[in-house]
Formats: structure tokens, C-alpha cells, sequence
């Protein structure tokens, strides 16, 4: 009796094992959320609402988080000269075809100056990453309390973080 | 073979333990892709009508009653591509939606911000969207209002 009760138990501890190991296994699948880490481009303004304006390009620094499929979401920011706040980003990014498409939204105290704005932005990226970027956004002037719209357009070169 | 048994009863209680933090670790749970059609019955000048189109949106549960969005909706060969958050009140799902598209076919870069509506029970409601919008031709902004129909359907 002893016997056959120690040889089911030995089977038992392979099947409960392998049962959740094979499950460990497949959770990251379920739970998806799976950071994959900070990513960085130059971000260079190339066109304004009045048309052509190069500005010398800032880094832009996402944290990109894989959701699931083709779905992806972001949390970064784009740095600007010392002295001024960066401009904060929130965001989706989907793979479509041999493409990577991002709605971004941003907002930006750029303080000293008066214009606090945010912008709505759709970066297009090819399979090197690098790609084109363009936006609409509102501003208001704390000094004259008027608001104004902005078009920016350009190109985001990708880059190793620093 | 007690060596083995021992190293079969450690690896479960270890997997135990981690399986029991994961749901910590991992806090977005991706519950997949649901698509609608949608379907423009109203413009900023009053009646309009425009679609169907296909919507796309891949959720992911944060936690309590708050989900995260990511979607598209395919227009020619330039999607209008979806950000955004869904929460649940009572018997309704509240999203507040961003997007953008940009047509091959026409010099306005479009920005919306939206807010869908839907019935827990059916998944069927309404969107209301206001638009923000550069021509780039004329350099000229624009503004537009859009509401209508979401109908669940099964993604294709």
C-alpha cells in the first residue's frame, strides 16, 4: 500500500510541475504590457504655418511599452535648450505593413516665454525608423490672453540615447 | 529519484511564488482587438453622412475600470491612427479618443479629439469628435465637428 501511494505521488509532482511551468511560460503572453525601453530621435522642424523654418534638431526620447499585436504605447519627452521646460509626450504607435505610424500628444510651458501650447503630432516611421513627422496645435499668450494655432512639420532621424 | 522529487517540489513552490507577483509585474492585460463600424451622420453645418468605416481598437485593462487604446481605422493608404483611453461607469464604456490622418489625396493634416460612447450590454453607441486641421497648400486652419454611430463587429 505504502509502495503504490509513494509511485502516485512521483507522477503527480511531474504533472503539477510541468502544468505550471508550461503557465508560467505562457502569462508574459496574457499580461502584455512588456516595456521594451527608451528609444531616441532627432526631431528637426523643418515647416511652420507660414511654410519653410529649419530649426536645429532636439532629441526626442520615448519609453516604448508592447501591448499587444501590433499595438504599442509611449510616454517620453523632447528636450530643448537648457533653461527650458521639455515638452511632454504621450502616445500610441501601431505597426501597419513595413510602416510605424504615432499619434503623439504634447504639451509644453516654455517658460520664460508666454506661450504654453499643445500639440496633436503623427510621426510616420519607415522599417529604418526614421521618418516624417507633422502637427496642429493651439497655444495661448498669458501676456495678451490670446490663443493662437500651430502647424509644425518634419523629420525624425533615429538615434542612440545618450 | 528523492533528489529529483525535491527539485520537482522546489521548481513548483518557486513557480507558485512568481506566478502569484506576475499579475503585479505585469500590469497591462491585453484582452485583444475589437472592431466596430462606424458611421458619420451628423458634420459641423448639420446632417452629413460618410462611411462605413472599419474600426480597429486593441485594449489592454490597466486595472479597476480604466483601459488603455491604441487603434486605427484604414482610409486609402493613410490610416487615421487612434490614442486613447477607455473607462467604464455603470452600464457604459467612456473613451476619449486623439487621432490623426493625413490623405494622399488632399493637402489637410487632420487632428481629432473624440469621445465614444457604448452600452456595456451590446457594445453598440455613438461618438462625437471635434477636429483641428492645416491645409498645407493654403497654409489655412480649420475646424471641424463629426458625430455618429458605432456598431460592434467582428474584425475581419
Amino acid at each position: 500500500m505504502i509502495i503504490l501511494q509513494k509511485k502516485s505521488v512521483i507522477p503527480a509532482v511531474y504533472y503539477l510541475a510541468a502544468l505550471i511551468f508550461l503557465f508560467s511560460v505562457s502569462m508574459p503572453k496574457a499580461f502584455a504590457g512588456n516595456y521594451l525601453g527608451e528609444f531616441c530621435w532627432l526631431f528637426q522642424q523643418t515647416d511652420d504655418a507660414h511654410g519653410q523654418r529649419l530649426e536645429d534638431p532636439l532629441l526626442m526620447k520615448l519609453g516604448i511599452t508592447h501591448m499587444g499585436d501590433s499595438y504599442f504605447t509611449s510616454q517620453g519627452i523632447i528636450e530643448t535648450p537648457p533653461g527650458y521646460a521639455p515638452v511632454i509626450i504621450n502616445g500610441s504607435l501601431i505597426i501597419i505593413g513595413q510602416e510605424i505610424f504615432m499619434t503623439m500628444n504634447t504639451s509644453h510651458n516654455p517658460h520664460p516665454s508666454p506661450k504654453p501650447d499643445t500639440f496633436t503630432i503623427q510621426m510616420r516611421l519607415d522599417s529604418s525608423l526614421n521618418g516624417t513627422f507633422w502637427g496642429v496645435g493651439l497655444e495661448f499668450n498669458t501676456l495678451t490672453r490670446e490663443f493662437d494655432q500651430g502647424y509644425i512639420a518634419g523629420t525624425a532621424t533615429f538615434t542612440d540615447c545618450p | 529519484m528523492k533528489n529529483l522529487k525535491r527539485g520537482f517540489f522546489f521548481l513548483a513552490i518557486v513557480s507558485i511564488i512568481f506566478i502569484s507577483y506576475m499579475p503585479k509585474a505585469f500590469a497591462g492585460n491585453y484582452w485583444g482587438e475589437f472592431c466596430w463600424i462606424a458611421e458619420k451622420t451628423e458634420g459641423t453645418y448639420g446632417e452629413e453622412w460618410e462611411g462605413p468605416f472599419l474600426v480597429r481598437l486593441g485594449f489592454t485593462h490597466m486595472g479597476d475600470d480604466y483601459f488603455t487604446i491604441q487603434g486605427h481605422v484604414n482610409v486609402d493608404e493613410n490610416p487615421l491612427i487612434i490614442s486613447g483611453s477607455a473607462i467604464i461607469i455603470k452600464s457604459e464604456i467612456f473613451m476619449n479618443l486623439q487621432w490623426t490622418s493625413q490623405s494622399m489625396l488632399s493637402p489637410w493634416r487632420d487632428t481629432s479629439k473624440a469621445q465614444m460612447n457604448l452600452s456595456l450590454s451590446n457594445l453598440n453607441g455613438n461618438f462625437w469628435a471635434i477636429g483641428h486641421d492645416f491645409n498645407t497648400e493654403t497654409r489655412a486652419f480649420g475646424m471641424s465637428y463629426g458625430s455618429g454611430t458605432m456598431t460592434s463587429a467582428t474584425c475581419p
